[in-house]
């Protein structure tokens, strides 16, 4: 089985349960306002470049400060013990247990102890471990593993919770929740009071003084780590930081960002073992009566994340999980699916390093690359980019083992790369598709191995002729003007939507812009990278520079953000160390701006009308791409445009920036997730009352006005240069 | 240990700074305690403290009241305040207390303004607990112990963990931020899990000893 069709068949098993995305659908629209509104009382972004930088000094320094750690934490006491892997963490702990007669032992919450699978390893020791947090224990009661990393039970309806607590007490439990909270209460005292070992994990552990800072709501962190006569806090080295000052950013931070409050309500620093509580030393127990506090540094991967250049930064994550929360595709499928022990974005990017790459391959899959949780990381972490590097190192896996899937490896290898090849294919394509077009524009249905294509929403046809075939190579301005610009017109301009390509020309000639449009372009690989095709997008990448180089337009400009992200972002990148090509990939990089940003930037557009003026004007709303929103960093230049056109009225939509759900192969391979992606952007596009949806890339087009097609809605569907060019008509 | 007395330096000329600006740095720790779903009251006259925990207790039918220690209990004239309420009082970690007493009531070291946190540093075990098992804390704090901002807090609270730490002495210090809560059942925020139902801090007149001061 392909990883693409394993992540559809566990897809599916989500999606059969609507449970799962009702649960989060909802929680991802409250946590949006929630998390604003908590944010609000801070300079959000300058106190992300803070958290950022401390934990880049921080992982950087490590190897001294995790030395300074130890050596602290034994000035107080402590017994450090230093594990390299799971094995090694569970050994330890489980030995520590035996040997001091503990048969009970409570937990607050630790991912650390879900990703090493202790509990299950000292439950085959005869020893019973304890979860004290209210959502982990549900989850061990129900002998699952967590779908969130702050709320553990997200996915779970208080009925299914009811159930679960009615087996774990042996007696019938109404779905309650304050019942049921209490119950967990007196359930969870007797266990607090005697059990022999506490285990924590830890948030933040500091150099100078051997702590360990735990942050809980609930108050199971507190009574963990004071009543039991041994405290073992089990960490990844990843968590030190110099001194207790330089947590501020990380406490700032972490509450609001994870569940909306200013600071969780227990923020407590450990430094020792300040005694055993009379009240709670069980019999059995042999230890010393003053107690005793372990602390297990787990490295498992971490050292070799640090030595990664390329997934460093992954150790910065202070576990928020703002990334599964505002995650598209989370929403829909949940951490059992997005995830493997750890959930969302960050617990696919860490997984190979703590769990194999056997283990990765599949949940990353889930990926849109939409890029909403860049903006929502605290730490700024870059996820789709390492989301990137690790399909580059999936798929090279996969060449070595020879699993690679012919058909797919064919295409973006070997006809995507080639421009006649890739040029033909398209062509065959218009003919083949004759009998099922007969003339018409739109692709309702898809006969055999294509339906899957069709199932969400109708697919545009492949253009009778392509716009390098309807227009010249230099397409002068209306008036003379020394202004001109190159056209990159992206594939799905040239080959499904040349009409859009010939608005974006008027537009420009009717500014004064010569349009010049080298047919020697083809496609810019952005397929072929985001699939972690890298040598082959590496290729393209230099094929399009000698294809744009010679244009003598002033600037390079696209209306596909998408592609505007390869041509300014990737392609430097790609080509990044080749004394031949990196000033090229540069300069092309320099040059190119998107077609709003040009208008409005360059040509100083985004003042006064467009259009005759009328007296009722069209309800219309615009959807932000994600390239263009977050990639290119673009939201005023297209609502400046847009607000010059008499003919209508911009309504915002309720949730800016949410990802329509087209994400190139994406909605090809995963057309069900990618539909209930793009079924709650259809919602809130009604919820405006637009009769218009503006849109700046042509992906979002295909993906919003399909879907609107088979819904057989009246809503159209417009790329801004196409409202732009009818106001001149 | 020229560490410790540049942190203490810091800590001093903070204190300094804050008494400066009390009034607006108070304003700010009672509105944020009280959003994080705490109960905090003005105690002009620490003698009258007694009687107003006295009336918590009577009006929650609570029996069992604990306080960390005698001199505290003396200071709050806690003892005569209960003894009229019909409410047992425990002075000092003893066990007849800890696991039973309904109310904990115990010092905090100091407060932070930003959050509208209070600082617990108690490294008696048992002592500690008066903060964690009863359903209600009450804690008692100086105004002139409040601090403005978070990073000041953490100052502080460096100061405090470092100088136990420089001499060999493990300590155990908390930022108590409103009532234990939980969210992990359908979201739905319920108040009081594995700690106190209700935080009641009374802020008392300043103590003029800076903060932390041993």
């Amino acid at each position: 089985m392909t990883r693409q069709e394993e992540f559809r068949r566990r897809a599916a098993a989500a999606l059969a349960n609507p449970r799962i995305r009702d649960n989060l659908g909802r929680f991802g629209i409250a946590y949006g306002t929630a998390r604003r509104n908590a944010l609000a009382v801070v300079d959000y972004e300058k106190e992300r470049a803070r958290l950022r930088r401390m934990k880049e000094d921080a992982i950087e320094r490590l190897p001294e400060l995790a030395r300074q750690f130890v050596e602290a934490a034994r000035r107080v006491g402590v017994i450090v013990y230093e594990a390299k892997n799971a094995e090694e963490a569970n050994r330890y702990i489980g030995d520590l247990a035996r040997a001091k007669g503990v048969e009970l032992v409570v937990k607050s919450k630790s991912m650390v102890s879900e990703e090493i699978g202790l509990n299950h390893h000292l439950e085959r020791l005869g020893i019973t471990p304890v979860e004290a947090d209210l959502g982990e224990w549900i989850i061990q009661q129900a002998g699952a593993h967590p779908s969130h990393s702050v709320m553990p039970c997200i996915h779970m309806s208080k009925e299914e919770v009811a159930g679960v607590f009615s087996k774990a007490l042996g007696r019938e439990v109404s779905p309650d929740v304050s019942l049921m909270v209490r119950l967990a209460r007196e359930e969870l005292r007797e266990k607090f009071l005697s059990a022999g070992m506490g285990i924590s994990g830890a948030n933040i552990a500091v150099a100078e003084t051997g702590s360990v800072i735990i942050v809980t709501n609930e108050g199971n962190g507190r009574l963990v780590t004071s009543l039991p006569p041994i405290h073992v806090a089990l960490l990844g080295y990843d968590k030190i930081v110099p001194t207790i000052e330089d947590a501020a950013a990380h406490l700032k931070l972490l509450a609001k960002t994870a569940t909306a409050q200013h600071l969780t309500v227990y923020t407590t620093f450990i430094t020792g073992k300040t005694g055993a509580a009379a009240v709670a030393r069980p019999r059995e127990f042999r230890g010393a009566a003053t107690g005793e506090m372990h602390i297990v540094l787990l490295d498992n991967g971490r050292w070799a994340m640090r030595d990664d250049a390329e997934f460093r930064e992954a150790l910065y994550c202070v576990r928020c999980a703002s990334c599964a929360n505002v995650c598209p595709t989370y929403r829909v499928v949940g951490g059992h699916v997005f995830g493997h022990i750890y959930t969302g974005v960050i617990g696919a990017v860490i997984t190979p390093f703590h769990h194999g790459w056997e283990a990765a391959a599949v949940p990353q899959e889930a990926c849109l690359l939409c890029r909403a949780c860049v903006d929502a990381c605290p730490a700024e972490i870059d996820l789709p980019r390492m989301i990137v590097a690790m399909r580059g190192r999936i798929v090279e896996q996969e060449e070595q083992q020879k699993k690679a899937k012919g058909i797919r490896r064919l295409f973006l290898d070997a006809i995507l790369p080639s421009p006649s090849l890739f040029h033909l294919a398209l062509r065959l394509a218009a003919v083949m598709q004759l009998p099922l077009t007969r003339g018409r524009t739109i692709l309702r249905e898809l006969p055999g191995p294509l339906k899957r294509l069709t199932r969400i929403r109708a697919m545009p046809a492949v253009a009778a002729r392509p716009l390098r075939s309807r227009v010249a190579e230099v397409l002068p301005a209306r008036r003379d003007s020394s202004r001109s610009v190159t056209f990159f017109a992206s594939c799905l301009i040239d080959q499904f939507y040349p009409e859009i390509g010939e608005a974006v020309i008027k537009v420009l000639n009717h500014c004064g812009v010569t349009v010049h449009f080298p047919k020697a372009q083809s496609c810019c690989g952005l397929p072929a990278y985001y699939e972690g095709h890298k040598e082959t997008a590496g290729r393209m990448a230099k094929g399009l520079i000698v294809a744009l180089e010679p244009s003598p337009g002033e600037h390079v400009v696209t209306a596909t953000p998408p592609c505007g992200i390869t041509l300014k972002q990737y392609i430097p990148k790609l080509v990044k160390g080749d004394p031949r090509w990196e000033g090229r990939g540069q300069a092309l990089a320099a040059r190119t701006l998107d077609f709003s940003e040009y208008l409005v930037g360059v040509l100083g557009l985004g003042e006064g009308t467009f259009g005759e003026p009328t007296p009722h004007k069209v309800p219309l709303t615009y959807h932000d791409s994600c390239s263009g929103l977050r990639g290119l960093r673009l939201a005023e230049p297209q609502r400046r445009l847009l607000r010059m056109l008499t003919r209508y009225e911009l309504r915002e939509l309720d949730e800016i920036g949410e990802c329509c759900g087209f994400g190139g192969h994406f909605s090809m391979d995963y057309p069900d997730v990618a539909g209930e992606v793009l079924t709650r952007k259809l919602a809130a596009i009604e919820r405006t009352g637009a009769q218009v949806v503006a849109v700046d890339s042509p992906g979002c087009l295909l993906q919003i006005r399909g879907g609107l097609l088979k819904r057989h809605s009246p809503v159209q569907v417009r790329h801004i240069a196409e409202l732009l060019a009818e106001a001149l008509a | 240990m020229p560490l410790l007395r540049h942190v203490e330096e810091r800590v001093y000329q903070t204190w300094e700074a804050s008494r400066r600006r009390q009034s607006s740095i108070l304003s700010r720790f009672v509105a944020e305690a009280e959003r994080a779903g705490g109960v905090v009251r003005q105690a002009v006259d620490p003698q009258a403290v007694g009687f107003s925990i006295a009336a918590l207790a009577k009006a929650q039918g609570i029996t069992l009241c604990q306080a960390t220690d005698g001199d505290l209990a003396r200071e709050l004239n806690l003892e005569a305040a209960l003894i009229e309420a019909g409410v047992s009082l425990v002075t000092g970690p003893s066990p007849d207390g800890i696991g039973h007493a309904e109310i904990g009531v115990t010092r905090a070291t100091a407060g932070v303004a930003e959050t509208g946190s209070i600082v617990v540093h108690l490294d008696e075990v048992d002592a500690r607990l008066l903060t964690m098992l009863p359903e209600i804390h009450v804690a008692l704090l100086h105004q002139d112990t409040v601090v403005d901002s978070l990073e000041e807090g953490l100052l502080l609270t460096r100061y405090l963990i470092l100088r136990s730490c420089l001499q060999g002495r493990p300590s155990y210090l908390s930022w108590v931020t409103g009532p234990s809560r939980t969210a992990d059942i359908e979201r739905v925020l319920t108040i009081g899990v594995h700690g106190p139902r209700q935080l009641h801090i009374f802020l008392l007149p300043p103590a003029g000893k800076g903060i932390g001061s041993s």
